[in-house]
């Protein structure tokens, strides 16, 4: 089987039971460089799931979870997988709710990383002291 | 804690921040990095971040020696003309700036000081002032940079004065 490197699910309103599959297959498939899954309402238990996938898929290098509800219990197990994608060039985690405790836990996830070009985090709820 | 995130990010190209709440200090915060670390940033959005002219005058004087710059958004951050001449003055040495957005704000007539500055930059593309207080002074600074560069592909002036 051709290991997958790309995954654009945009806009897939993907339930729990379509997540539960595609997390297992993830984890087999330690090759994804590209994940797009804005805009897909993920449950605590879908983003759980994937948190466990994408956190031993460390040669990410561009990931895209907007307008996903990361103020959930499990998003910040998302925040916390990316710091196994130590190559990891672009981040887009725009309209997520990160308010400042997600924000600080982005900043020990990231703090390794040097190899950054792109981070976006549109419409958070990021302060004075966020910044 | 962005600024202590990026203090090591020397490849960060893009930084959006767009509609957060960062305000007047977490501007300088992030004037500062984009100063100490961020040497090649090209494109900084900090639209809807009520930045404020201090806020502006903070960043305008950290950034003044980047010359990587090529896209700056500002939209609806509370400015008017009490920050343009530091604003202006860090324009100077951006030669590969593009696109400036700035709409949404109080500007008034340093609008034309905005306009003369962006007029001689070889790859200046795009202007953006509508919602700002702008008078129908302008005019001859408005005509000069549509005539004088060689390069502005886009100026939106809408809803002003």
């Amino acid at each position: 089987m051709t290991p997958i490197q790309k995954l654009h699910l945009v806009k897939s309103t993907l339930s729990d039971l379509q997540v539960q599959p595609l997390a297992n297959n993830l984890i087999k498939m330690r090759d994804l460089k590209q994940v797009y899954m804005s805009h897909n309402n993920l449950s605590n238990n879908a983003l759980g799931m994937l948190a466990d996938a994408l956190a031993v898929n460390v040669k990410i290098e561009e990931i895209s979870m907007t307008h996903n509800d990361l103020s959930l219990p499990n998003g910040v197990k998302i925040i916390r997988a990316l710091k196994n994608m130590t190559g990891l060039k672009k981040l887009s985690l725009n309209s997520c709710t990160l308010d400042q405790e997600l924000l600080q836990e982005l900043v020990n996830s990231l703090a390794a990383n040097e190899s950054l070009t792109d981070l976006n985090l549109y419409s958070n709820e990021i302060n004075s002291e966020g910044a | 804690m962005i600024a202590q995130l990026l203090a090591n990010k020397v490849n960060l190209r893009t930084l959006g921040l767009s509609n957060n709440y960062i305000g007047q200090s977490g501007a300088r915060e992030i004037a500062a990095v984009c100063q100490d670390a961020l040497f090649g940033l090209v494109r900084l959005s900090l639209e809807s971040n009520l930045i404020g002219n201090l806020g502006l005058i903070g960043l305008s004087k950290a950034m003044i020696d980047n010359e990587s710059l090529e896209e700056l958004y500002l939209y609806n951050n509370e400015l008017d003309d009490d920050s343009i001449d530091n604003f202006v003055e860090m324009l100077d040495n951006k030669r590969k700036l593009r696109i400036l957005g700035l709409e949404y704000n109080k500007i008034r007539n340093k609008a034309e000081h905005i306009m003369r500055a962006v007029q001689s930059k070889p790859i200046f593309e795009r202007l953006y002032l509508t919602q700002n207080m702008i008078q129908p002074t302008i005019g001859e600074a408005c005509y000069e940079l549509l005539t004088q560069s060689f390069s502005i592909r886009e100026l939106r002036m809408n809803h002003n004065h």
